[in-house]
């Protein structure tokens, strides 16, 4: 069934006369991005940042936070929301298991795909039902348009349906201390799940960490 | 900008009985997309965005890839729609101006419109003409904006120039998806799958939905291009 898209994206690209010069210059391009130099106002963070987007998230405990204040430390990110009974508590229960194989200090983020229904006690109430120690885990809720950013910059995609309930992917992001994506998981699958695993145990070896 | 008055958008995919459509509250949009010379001013007032020091968190390499250096478009008009900017660039440029990228819901609804009325099927030979012109070569150099006649609320281009960025764009769902994964593909795409959306004949907005769900934010392109709309 992708044949017809691939169809499309031919059809497409086909029409493009300047396709091929186009994709010649970006190849010179990729050189040129090496030099990349960051705006002085850009805060000190590797060019691949996600800690360089400026939104505000409200927590589980009613605290507000910038992105930013997750710098230090690996952090494993999904995107959730509390009502959810099919696939979220599985992503819940795969990034449990990566916290206690990791056995090092690293974070763990939800941010809510439903931030109109998911207030700070409804996250509250998630996270003592799932038992998500607030040291370690942060339940987010924020502006939708930050939480539609927040999904292109992890590349999740989501869709309210008509009843009420979010299609959305299963994606299960480890970032490093800069706020880096170091690797990702697709899908919830226990082989993926150990994976993320290796992926968290090296971010944090090359970050001097213990594990 | 101009004024689009609030109405009901049938969304192509119907989700399993979304039979009411979306109720959108009025809105105005960009008569023509932003062009050249717009995103030149838009450059020019905020240096992060400038192409020599972009984040690649926010763009790909080729973003604004014919134009000489920062400030410079070379030989583009500057009335020509502006292509080879990701996402998050159009979003930037919308905030900067005071509006916002337009939702799935409010593009389509607007590109639904016929010459002479909210609803172009009820034209004929409207979405023939659709089809025709969504697959047309693109013409290099791209003409200038406001070269379609106008449809029913005044706009223009929205078919057959650009493709151009929404919102929600990162709404339609191909891969790793939660609930139904297969068959919300099979509705995205697969021939057999037609049975779940809202219009058969429809044809030029399936390839919008495909589109939509093969880029990501950073992409850029050179048929890529947005307008911007603004709520009462």
């Amino acid at each position: 069934m992708r044949i017809y898209f691939l169809l499309f994206v031919l059809i497409w690209s086909g029409c493009s006369k300047s396709e091929t010069h186009d994709m010649a210059e970006h190849d010179m391009a990729t050189h040129d991005a090496a030099g990349m130099v960051l705006d002085a106002e850009t805060p000190v963070l590797g060019d691949h940042s996600l800690y360089q987007v400026e939104s505000s998230w409200t927590n589980q405990s009613g605290s507000t936070l910038s992105l930013s204040s997750l710098a230090g430390k690996p952090q494993v990110v999904a995107m959730t929301y509390t009502s959810c009974e099919v696939s979220c508590p599985r992503i819940v229960s795969a990034m449990q298991q990566i916290q206690r194989s990791a056995k090092s200090d690293v974070g763990f983020v939800l941010i809510s795909i439903d931030p109109d229904r998911d207030t700070e006690q409804k996250l509250l109430a998630y996270a003592d039902r799932m038992g998500l120690d607030p040291a370690s885990w942060n339940l987010l809720t924020g502006d939708g348009d930050d939480v539609r950013e927040m999904a292109a910059l992890l590349g999740v995609r989501y869709q309210q349906m008509p009843d009420g309930e979010f299609a959305h992917s299963n994606i299960i992001t480890v970032l490093d201390g800069e706020g880096v994506i170091s690797h990702q998981q697709n899908e919830i699958a226990s082989d993926l799940t150990s994976q993320t695993i290796e992926a968290v145990k090296s971010v944090v070896r090359a970050e001097g960490g213990l594990n | 900008m101009l004024l689009i008055s609030g109405g009901v958008y049938k969304p192509l995919y119907d989700n399993g009985g979304d039979v009411e459509g979306v109720a959108l509250a009025p809105f105005y949009m960009d008569e023509n997309p932003v062009t050249v010379g717009d995103f030149l001013e838009f450059v020019t007032a905020n240096p992060t965005w400038r192409k020599s020091v972009i984040s690649p968190l926010f763009s790909e390499e080729s973003y604004l890839l014919l134009w000489k250096d920062d400030l410079n478009p070379g030989s583009l008009g500057r009335k020509e729609p502006v292509t080879h900017v990701s996402w998050f660039a159009a979003k930037a440029f919308a905030k900067w101006k005071g509006n916002r990228l337009p939702t799935i819901a409010e593009w389509e609804y607007v590109g639904s419109a016929g010459l002479r009325s909210p609803d172009g099927k009820t034209e004929m030979d409207f979405q023939k003409n659709l089809l025709a012109l969504t697959n047309q070569p693109k013409p290099n150099p791209l003409p200038d904006v406001g070269g379609s006649p106008p449809n029913y609320w005044g706009i223009r281009d929205m078919h057959g120039l650009l493709w151009e960025w929404v919102s929600d764009f990162n709404s339609a769902l191909i891969t790793g998806e939660s609930r139904a994964d297969a068959s919300l593909e099979r509705k995205l795409y697969c021939g057999s799958g037609v049975v779940g959306a809202s219009d058969f004949t429809d044809y030029a907005a399936f390839m919008r939905y495909a589109f939509r769900a093969s880029v990501t934010a950073a992409y850029s392109g050179s048929n890529l291009g947005f307008r911007t709309v603004r709520s009462l």
